[in-house]
Parts: C-alpha cells; structure tokens; sequence
C-alpha cells in the first residue's frame, strides 16, 4: 500500500539523519540480524519459511532470503516484528502447511522478538511529516467551551468528519468543501451572538397597531386601526429578539359581549401559553393589559388568540350575540436585565479599555487571536482584524458590533479552523513552542490549551522532553479536561461512538437511546477511571469493577448497589464478567447485527481495536467475493456458515482467530446480556489451543505486549494524525520495550510526546 | 413563477479555474449578459442506491418497448413512456484489481467516478471526478449552486468503514476533484434553508443585505488569511488549505449573485414535514425527493447527486417488517427468508423513486412537465449484494432530457459495457465532455 512512498521517505530521511544526527552508534543491518544469525536462523527461515517468502514468491510482501543484503533496516525490523507476532498467534506457517515443531517455532521467534527490543529503540526514525489536520466536530465543540464557555447547536449541523484510519482527525483523510464552510459561517455567528452583544445597555421597545398584527384570514380580520377577531384564532407579530429576558408586553384590547364569559385573550409565545387576559372593555373603550415574559434572543413569535369564540345569531334572549376580540395595539420593551456575557467570554469583555481610547479594539481582537489561533498574532494581523472590527462597527453603528464581528472571522480563519505548522524547508525543524502546545492539548484534553500551556509554550519549556512531560503530567491530573482524552480517542478507539448509530431491534431488545448512551458512559467511566488511578491499560480487560446507573444494572440482571438515586455507581463485577470493556453493553452491542449477534464482527473488533492486527493483505489471485458463488447454498447454523468460511484458503488466514474470538464471546447477546438458554463458547484458535468462553479470551489476549503495542500505535495515530510508516512502526516497538511490564495510560502518553515524531516535522518533499 | 436567473458576467480567470470537459458553448454563453436564455436546461439527477438489488426481480426478461416490468420495475410502470431500463452496465472501477475486500467502498467511490479508487485508509485518497462534478464545473457562477449533493446517513461515527479504505470512500459519491469528495447534506431541513432561506425567519431585505455585506467583509478577511498562510505551508498542506481558498471563492460567488439579483427570490413554502426536529429515515427520503424537485424547479441548481444510503449500510427497515441491517442480509447466501426481505427494501426504495417521478412529472417548467427536462439516473453500484459483482448492475434513466430521450424501453447492452458510457452520453446532452469519461468506450447508444 504504501511501498512506493516509502521508497522516497527513506532516501530523504537518510539523507536527514545524516545532516542532523550523525550516525553513531547505529546499528548496521548485520548487527540487528545477530551473530548466529547465518547458523542457527537462516537454516530455520529455509526450512519453514522461504518457499512462500522467496524471492521470487515474496507473498505478503516478505522475503526473507534477502535479509542479509537490506539497507532499510526499518522494513527489516518491522518484518521482524511480524515474524514474531505471526509466529506466536501460531498462524504462520499457515493451516495446510506442515506444522513447525513447538521449540524451532519459539527459538525463532524469541529471536525475532529479542532483536525488536534491543534495536528498535538504536535505529534513528525520522519524524515524517503530518498532513495539515482540520479541527473536528468534536474538537470544534470543546474548544469553543474552552474559549467562550458556550455550546452552540450548531456544530452538529457541521458535516461529519470522513474517518481516517478509525479516527476523525486524520489531516489527510478530511476534506474542506462549501457546505462545510457555509456551515462554519453560521456556527461563528451563532457563537458571536452568544458571547458580544451589539448593544449591550439598549433594551428594546417595538410597537406593532392592530391592524398591522398578522391575522390569519379564517379567524379575522384589520379593520378601523385594529385586529378584529371574529372566531378563535390568533393576531401576532414576529419580534427578532436580539437579547433575551424579561420583557413587558402591554396590549390595548376589547370585546363584543355575549353569552355568560367576558371574551378572552391568551398571550402565546412560540406557540405556548403565557398569559390570559378577560377583557371587559367594550370596542369604544379599549384597555390596557400587561404581561411580563421571559423571551429567548432570536426570532419569536408573540400572539394575542382570541379562545372563547361565541356565535348565536338565533339564540334567544342572553344566549343571542356574537363574542368578538378586538386587537388594538401590541407594545413590547425589555429586557429589563443588562446584556451579560457567559461566565466563559467575560475575559472578553474585560479587556474593553473603554470608550474613546485609540484603538481601542487593539487588546480585545489581540487576545482573541491568541486563544483561538493558539498563539500570539503577528502585529500585521492584529493590525487586520483591528481595521475589520472598526470597519463592522462603522457599518453598523457600535463598537461592539465590529468585536462580534472579529469573533465571527477569528473562528472562520484558517488559523482556527486547521492546526497549522509551518513548513519545515530543507531540513527537519523542531516545533514551536505553540505548535507543540496545541499538539499536546488536543492529545490530552481535545482541545485548545489553556493558559498555563500558553505561558509554557512563550517561556520555551516545551522545547525540551522533560518540559514537555512536565506538562502532560499536570494536564493529566485534570479529570475534567481528560474527559476529552476519553471521549476522542477512546470514544474512536473503542467505538463507543458508534452506539449512536445503533438501533438494535424493539422486537428482541428493549433498549432505547437512554440505555445505549448509558452503555457508553459505563465504557468511559471505566477508561477514565484507569487513567485517574494511573493503573494499567490492561485493567481494560480484567478490571473488577465497572459503573452503571439503575437501568444498565436492570439491563444485566445486577442487584441495584445504588439506592435511592439512579446516577452512576461503581459496582464488583461478577467473576465470569471480570473481563473489562469485552463485557460491556457498549462493545458488545457496537458489534452486533440490529437482530443478532455477529462472531465475525467482534473477532474483526478485537482484531482492529485490541490487537492491531488490521486488514490482512490481500490473498493473492482472489478477486473478493465474486469467489462466493461457491458458497451460495447456505448452511443452517452461523457456527456452520463460519467454519465455511475458514475452509476457504483465502478466507482462513485471517478468519481463524477472528472466528475464535467471537464465538468466545457468544455467552452475550447482541446488546450485552447473558444469554439465558445455553450457548456453545467453545472456539479453537490457529495454534491448535481452545477457548471455553471470555475469560479464556482475555488470557490469551494478555499474553505478551500485543495489546499495549495495539494501544500505542493507535495512540501514535491519534497524536500524530496519520498512519504509522514503517520507521514509525520502529517507534511504536522502541517505546513498547522502553516501557515497564504493566504500562499506563500517563507512561504510554510521556513515550509517544517524547517522539520525534511528535515533537519535529520532517523536511519537505522535494518538488 | 419562478424568475429567470439572472446571469452574472465571468472574467476569463473565472473561466479558466472551472475548467473541466465543459468549456464548450455554455461559458461563452456565460460571458455575455443578455444573451437570451436557451431552451429549458436539462436537468440532472443521480441516486446511488447501496447493496445492490434482488436482480431475478429487476430485470426484464424481454428487451425492447414489449418487455413486462418485473416486480421491482412495478412501481416506475406510471412513468413507462419516461423510463428507461439499462442492463449490462459495469463499473470496472469497483473491481478489486488486486486489491482484496472492500467492494462496498470501491462501489460509491467508482458509482459516479468511474475510477478505481486507490485503497488507502486516508494518507492518498484518490479516485476521480465524478460526472455531477463535471457538470457542476459548467455550472460555477451560473446557478446559485453549481451542484447539491444530499444524502441520508452521515457517515459511521467511529471505527472502519470497510476494508481498509478510508471512510471517504463509503460517503461520498460526489468527487470534485480526485482527492477532493464533496460532502453531503443529510438534514432535509438544512437543506431548505440552505437553498431558501431559513424557515419561519421575517422577511427582511435590509438585514440580508447587511448579513451580505458582513459576511463579504469576513470572507474577504479570512481569504487574505488563506492567502497569506499558503506560502507558510508545504506542498502537501497546501492542497489541503487549496480546499479551503476554492470553498470561500465559491461562497463568496454566490453571494455576489444573491446581491446581483435585487429583487430577491420569490418566497417558497417548505414541504410538509419538513418543521418537525428530527427526521426519521422513512419520512426523510420523501422530504429529500421534494427538495431536488424544489430546488430544480426554482433552478437553484441543475445537477443533484443522492444516495439513499452509504455504501454498505446496515439500516433496519422495520416499517416493511425488516428488523435486519440491510448490508447483513445482503449477503443472503440465498436464503429465502432473507431475499424477501431484501426485496421489500428495493421494493419500497422504487416505491420511493416513483413518487419523485410523479413529482417531477407535475412540476411546471416553462409550460411542460420538469420531467420532460431531466435526465434521472437510478442504480447501484453492486449488482447482487451476495456476489458483490460490479457488472449487470440495476440501472434506470429516467425522464426526456429536453427531447434528447425516449424511455418506454428496455435496453440490454453488452456485458461489461462501462456505466461511464451513459454518462458520457449525458454529458453530450450537455455539449461537454464528447470524447471520453472516466473507462468510457463510447457513448451510450440509447436510441436502440
């Protein structure tokens, strides 16, 4: 897949490494094989490996026969790994082939798994260039919190985000187009309007004559300066309310009489009832009635509805007549509060230097541009957004107009809307401070940084790893700003996002929204208690406790520990559940059909998610499922169907394990419960070993470091924004063997900041 | 009812950055303010419809204007003079070539492209422009929006979307530039406001034109921004931030011609429906036919792209008693049970489809039936959702295309024949792109 670019990273970055880090101590090709190498591995790669992987064959890419004459010793190493890793999940050499001896299997893996761990951590990588990466949907949101201490609706009128590799901040993978910028248009005037009001001291007063109320033709009509409703039915006006509160609403009414009620008015805003008034004024005479309401700023609908329509032209004596409303004049004038930033945007406004001091934008838009574009403007720009901030204010006749209309560009900027770094030239360069500082906050928090980062970041603290460390361990310790960390790359990484796309069947599962949002906190909860606690990445999938509200312990039969409240609780896991987030209603249920559960879906999420393992390529010669013809008569059973599956040649390499896993996980149902009836969990993996059920599951996938070197490379995806090149893979082993038996969250995150990858941008390709 | 739109005069570097197949007649037309309007403009529309078809109920056994509908072809049977039946299209595209699984992906991407996509999880998304984008390119500065593209599902929020292929692949069919996807619209409400202003808003003419004028100042701003950061960024963030410049140029022209355009658009009223919060998918894709209708009818546009799902969605249809994920019974392995409900989803889509015909059909255009205008493309990208073949895919073409068509007739081509081939055709209609489009061969012969 990426061969090609690869070819040209290495000669570039071998040119890099040698103007910036002369090779020292770097191992040669020769060294990173061994000394026993020619003796005690080649005769085994002979025997077992080289009549697939030979030169001439090379299938999946491999030949190892060439070894010995390679340069590129990040291939090398990562073809290393993947000897060890095929080896050791005992699909290689493959079903059909015949079965290597148990110890030539280890001696040549442990070889291969010794050679990783000493050398990954010697060999320069160079730290490749990251596409330039769009703030996301999710970013968007918490960023604008951290800025103005707002929400706006309209960030999830965005476009979604096209995931790149699982995650949506993937510079490469995301596109800009016109929808996306008309909508960023109005998020920024959404956001403008709720944190700098044009005229903050000003209320409002607007005053409407009857007849020029809307009436609706079936219920009215204008006449002699007034509204005259005939039957039941409303007169309104629209009001754009451009700050909401309390507003008096003042209306001149009458009535014609008849019957035994006064005729009665009810006041409605956007459709609800807010006052009622009986009018006793005859139509000669009108009177006044007042009402004070709470109006929310933008366009409102205000309506007097006449409701107690009388109609009896034949009636006799009292009961003849007709009831009428008679609409005179509608008043409104408020708020009667000043305008009020948010808590989160009084920065803002505290920076106003007042009226009639020169430029007195200047200190507003210039900390506006700091915090948003997460660094300070060059005093050309602050020149520019000055100048377009007093242009606004002149066209529109205040001050804080053209301020309002500086938050609106600041956010549509580029400088907003991308993380940008600069180009590197000729030469790889060592981020900015601020560049590493927005590098560091949307890995840790998901957001901007903040101003402690900022300060950091203008002292030049994060030039160094220690400063960078330093850092990251105090953003950690915020449980509430980490909250992103677990909602970004968690909610990516474990797919407990897409418990919003879900909709298991009513029929079978009485799950709604509530329970599926809560099987997703429960999934956090957990992941953000592992960091809190600094406890192993692993507790991921053995913890004994978990936390669930009163439905989720309904949902899996659990006594509730909770009492009288229905919020989150921690609770033990029983035993044959103490398999982490592999039981959780959330994962569990993100893998399962809307009807039914689906092994190979689960198998794939492990796979994916806890094993890194990935799309295997492509089995040579096979054109997908066109093959499938010859599967069409289907068997009854799904336990059939997959074992079909695996006795295609093609389809076994990678459904094997895949299969094996699911089915251990066969116990729950496609939303997570424990399956009443029996179930058969009984599954076989490549190497010949069976699982009886989930437990077993986990055993085998806490053997070695597979999960925590999965969990780093998605971390690196994440933290860099783009798919590990093979030098990449080289630091994603190096930081694995760096790294204690049992590593943390915290200790995994000081690894990948300490990258070059994380912490320079690579030369520029050549034109 | 609806006024002619008023042209705005293009300088020759406008002209230039559209480009594409169509620098024909049209721009020169372009160029010339005044110049009266041709006949009605043919109006294009595509449906990507996802997993394929129960095809024993697509296709006609018999060819030519004799051939007897098949129970999915039912319900198009009212509009039988206006629709053609296309079998033995193929999308070469969406083949693997090596690539291994991922057909759902490769058959969005290709659906309108015509190209096989590179597979790459996201670091070199590459497939091709697709014909809505060519005719789109023609259109820049012509119509308020040179193209729409609408869909119903926002794309998956976590995890892969098939195979290894970025999920860039699966959302999109609509490719303005090889690297460039044009993202949808899936909200019919956004949709209405975007083309006629906001719902229940007063009307008022001097705060548009003041909201105008801000947002010409902001975009100008923000282009200077662009501008200046450019020469900061290397080759690659570069054409990432291209995107950017070419999305406030766009905007930026549109704005133009609102203002060029004085006295403003005639008040349209929202379809029914369309006021509730959110919209279920049911209810959603009747809304999103009234709205191309809508926006073809008040020529907000001329080329509209849709898909009715993403490539590989595995959406209940529990309203036609189908609880299953649509992708999950596709791959049917020929059970029973689940063809049938495999062909109550095509049913109840063609159902869909025929109701946008019948809209088309009532909707005026200049004294004739909008219909009589349009050039409809319905189809997949998959033929039978078991096999995951690209080749006997289910195709429709409805609609005369200004005189250029007839229907009432099956057309059965040669097997392997390159989708690419009809839209080549169509963008003849159009006097563009005449000598090829993506793997085409030759255009289309639909006279038969």
């Amino acid at each position: 897949m990426h061969s090609r670019s690869c070819a040209l990273l290495w000669l570039t970055a071998a040119a890099a490494s040698f103007v910036v880090e002369p090779p020292a101590q770097e191992p040669t090709v020769e060294a990173i094989l061994g000394e026993g190498y020619q003796e005690s591995i080649e005769p085994l790669l002979q025997d077992w490996c080289s009549a697939c992987h030979d030169t001439a064959g090379q299938k999946g890419g491999f030949a190892f026969e060439s070894w010995a004459e390679r340069s590129d010793r990040h291939r090398l190493l990562v073809e290393l790994a993947s000897v060890r890793d095929r080896l050791r999940a005992g699909d290689m050499p493959p079903p059909g082939a015949d079965p290597m001896p148990g110890d030539e299997r280890e001696r040549l893996a442990a070889w291969a798994a010794e050679a990783v761990a000493r050398w990954a951590p010697r060999v320069p990588v160079p730290p490749g260039r990251t596409t330039l990466r769009r703030l996301s949907r999710s970013e968007i949101e918490r960023t604008l919190h951290d800025l103005f201490g707002i929400a706006s609706p309209l960030v999830e009128q965005l476009p979604a985000d096209d995931l790149g590799y699982g995650f949506d901040n993937i510079g490469d993978a995301v596109s800009f187009s016109p929808l996306r910028l008309e909508k960023l248009e109005r998020l920024a005037r959404d956001v403008a309007t709720r944190v700098v009001h044009p005229r903050p001291d000003e209320p409002q007063r607007a005053r409407v004559d009857g007849a020029d109320l809307e009436i609706g033709a079936r219920y009215g009509r204008a006449s002699g300066g007034a509204a005259r409703l005939f039957s039941n039915g409303p007169a309104g006006l629209r009001l754009d309310v451009t700050r909401g509160g309390s507003f008096l609403v003042r209306a001149r009414l009458s009535g014609d009489m008849a019957g035994d009620d006064l005729p009665t008015a009810e006041l409605r805003v956007d459709g609800a009832n807010v006052a009622r008034f009986e009018v006793k004024a005859g139509s000669g005479d009108p009177e006044i009635v007042e009402a004070s309401v709470k109006l929310d700023a933008g366009d409102r609908l205000i309506e007097l509805w006449f409701v107690n329509d009388y109609y009896r032209p034949d009636g006799v004596g009292k009961a003849k007549g007709d009831r009428n409303l008679h609409v005179h004049a509608v008043e409104i004038s408020g708020p009667s509060e000043p305008w009020r930033p948010p808590e989160g945007a009084r920065w803002l406004h505290d920076l106003d230097p007042g009226e009639g001091v020169e430029d007195r934008e200047g200190p507003l838009v210039d900390e506006l541009a700091q915090r948003a574009w997460r660094r300070p403007p060059s005093a050309a720009e602050r020149q520019r957004l000055s100048a377009l901030a007093a242009a606004i204010a002149t066209q529109e006749g205040t001050f804080w107009a053209g301020i309002q209309g500086a938050v609106e560009a600041v956010l549509l900027s580029p400088h907003f809307v991308f993380r940008v770094e600069e180009a590197a030239g000729r030469h790889r360069r060592p981020l900015s401070g601020f560049e590493l500082a927005t590098r560091l906050s949307y890995l840790v928090w998901g957001s901007m940084p903040d101003l402690d980062l900022r300060a950091a970041a203008s002292r030049g603290d994060l030039g160094t790893v220690e400063g960078l460390r330093g850092q990251l361990d105090r953003m950690l310790e915020d449980d509430s700003k980490v909250d992103g960390f677990v909602r970004h790359f968690a909610g990516q990484w474990l797919e407990l996002r897409s418990l919003d796309d879900l909709r298991p069947d009513p029929e079978r599962f009485a799950v709604d929204r509530a329970l599926l949002a809560a099987m997703g906190e429960e999934s956090r909860r957990l992941v953000a208690h592992v960091i809190a606690r600094d406890l192993p990445v692993r507790e991921l999938l053995r913890a004994e406790r978990s936390f669930v509200n009163r439905d989720l312990a309904r949902h899996y039969g659990w006594d509730w520990p909770g009492g009288e409240g229905d919020g989150f609780v921690p609770v033990a896991v029983p035993a044959a559940r103490r398999v982490g987030i592999l039981a959780h209603g959330s994962v569990l249920s993100v893998t399962s059909n809307p009807t039914r559960t689906s092994p190979v879906k689960r198998g794939k999420w492990i796979l994916d998610n806890l094993l890194g393992a990935g799309p295997p390529p492509p089995p040579p010669g096979s054109d997908s499922f066109e093959n499938e013809q010859a599967v069409a008569a289907a068997p009854a059973t799904l336990r059939e169907q997959l074992a079909l599956h695996r006795g295609h040649a093609e389809c076994a390499a990678c459904h094997q394990r895949m299969d094996a896993f699911g089915l251990a996980l066969e116990r729950f149902d496609a939303v997570g419960r424990v399956r009443g009836e029996s179930v058969d969990t009984s599954s076989q993996l490549p190497d010949g070993r069976s699982l009886t059920g989930a437990i077993d599951l986990r055993d085998v996938l806490l053997e070695g470091r597979g999960f925590e070197r999965a969990v780093l490379r998605r971390l690196f995806v994440f933290a860099i924004g783009r798919e590990p090149e093979p030098a990449d893979e080289v630091s994603i082993e190096a930081m694995a063997a760096a790294l204690p038996a049992e590593p943390t969250f915290s200790q995994m995150l000081r690894e990948v900041v300490a990258l070059d990858a994380f912490r320079f941008r690579g030369e520029e390709q050549p034109r | 009812m609806i006024q002619p739109i008023r042209r705005l005069a293009l300088d020759r570097r406008t002209v230039l950055k559209g480009s594409g197949a169509c620098l024909a007649l049209p721009l020169l037309d372009a160029m010339q303010p005044g110049l009266a309007a041709p006949a009605r403009p043919v109006r294009t529309v595509f449906v990507f419809a996802p997993n394929g078809k129960k095809m024993d109920d697509w296709t006609p056994a018999s060819t030519g204007s004799a051939y007897e509908a098949p129970f999915l072809l039912e319900p198009v049977q009212r509009h039988r003079r206006d629709v053609l039946v296309l079998s033995g299209l193929a999308l070469d595209g969406a083949r693997s070539h090596g690539d291994g699984p991922g057909d759902h992906a490769r058959s969005a991407a290709s659906f309108l492209t015509c190209a096989h996509p590179r597979k790459t999880g996201g670091s070199d998304i590459h497939v091709g422009v697709s014909v809505d984008q060519v005719l789109a390119a023609r259109d820049r500065g012509r119509y308020p929006f040179a193209s729409l593209e609408l869909g119903m599902e926002p794309g998956r929020s976590s995890g892969s979307c098939d195979s290894g292929y970025s999920c860039a692949y699966s959302n999109n069919i609509s490719w303005r530039a090889p690297d460039m996807p044009v993202a949808k619209e899936v909200d019919p409400r956004a949709v209405f406001e975007r083309l006629f202003g906001a719902i229940d808003a007063r009307r008022d003419r001097e705060r548009e034109a003041r909201d105008r004028r801000r947002r010409r100042s902001l975009l100008d701003f923000v282009r200077e921004d662009a501008a200046a950061l450019r020469r900061q960024l290397g080759a690659e963030d570069r054409a990432k931030l291209d995107q950017y410049l070419t999305s406030v140029r766009e905007v930026e022209e549109r704005i133009a011609r609102a203002e060029a355009q004085r006295e403003g658009d005639p008040a349209v009223d929202p379809p029914e429906g369309l006021s509730g919060q959110k919209v279920a998918y049911r209810e959603g894709v009747d809304l999103m036919y009234r709205l191309i209708v809508l926006a073809l009818q008040a020529e907000k546009t001329r080329v509209v792209s849709f898909m009715l799902g993403n490539a590989g969605s595995n959406r209940s249809y529990r309203w036609i008693d189908v609880p299953d994920g649509h992708h999950q019974i596709s791959h049917h392995g020929g059970d029973a049970a689940k063809l049938a409900m495999i062909r109550r989803i095509n049913r109840w889509h063609l159902e869909r489809f025929a109701g946008f015909l019948d809209a088309l059909a009532e909707a005026d255009d200049g004294g004739a039936p909008l219909l009589a205008h349009a050039g409809v493309v319905y189809g997949s990208a998959i033929g039978d959702g078991n096999r995951h073949n690209h080749h006997d895919l289910p195709a429709l073409l409805a609609g005369g295309a200004g005189g250029q068509v007839s229907g009432g007739r099956h057309l059965a081509f040669a097997k392997n024949t390159p989708m690419a081939n009809l839209y080549l055709r169509m963008l003849g209609w159009m006097g563009c792109g005449d000598e090829r489009f993506g793997d085409s061969t030759a255009a289309l012969d639909l006279v038969g």
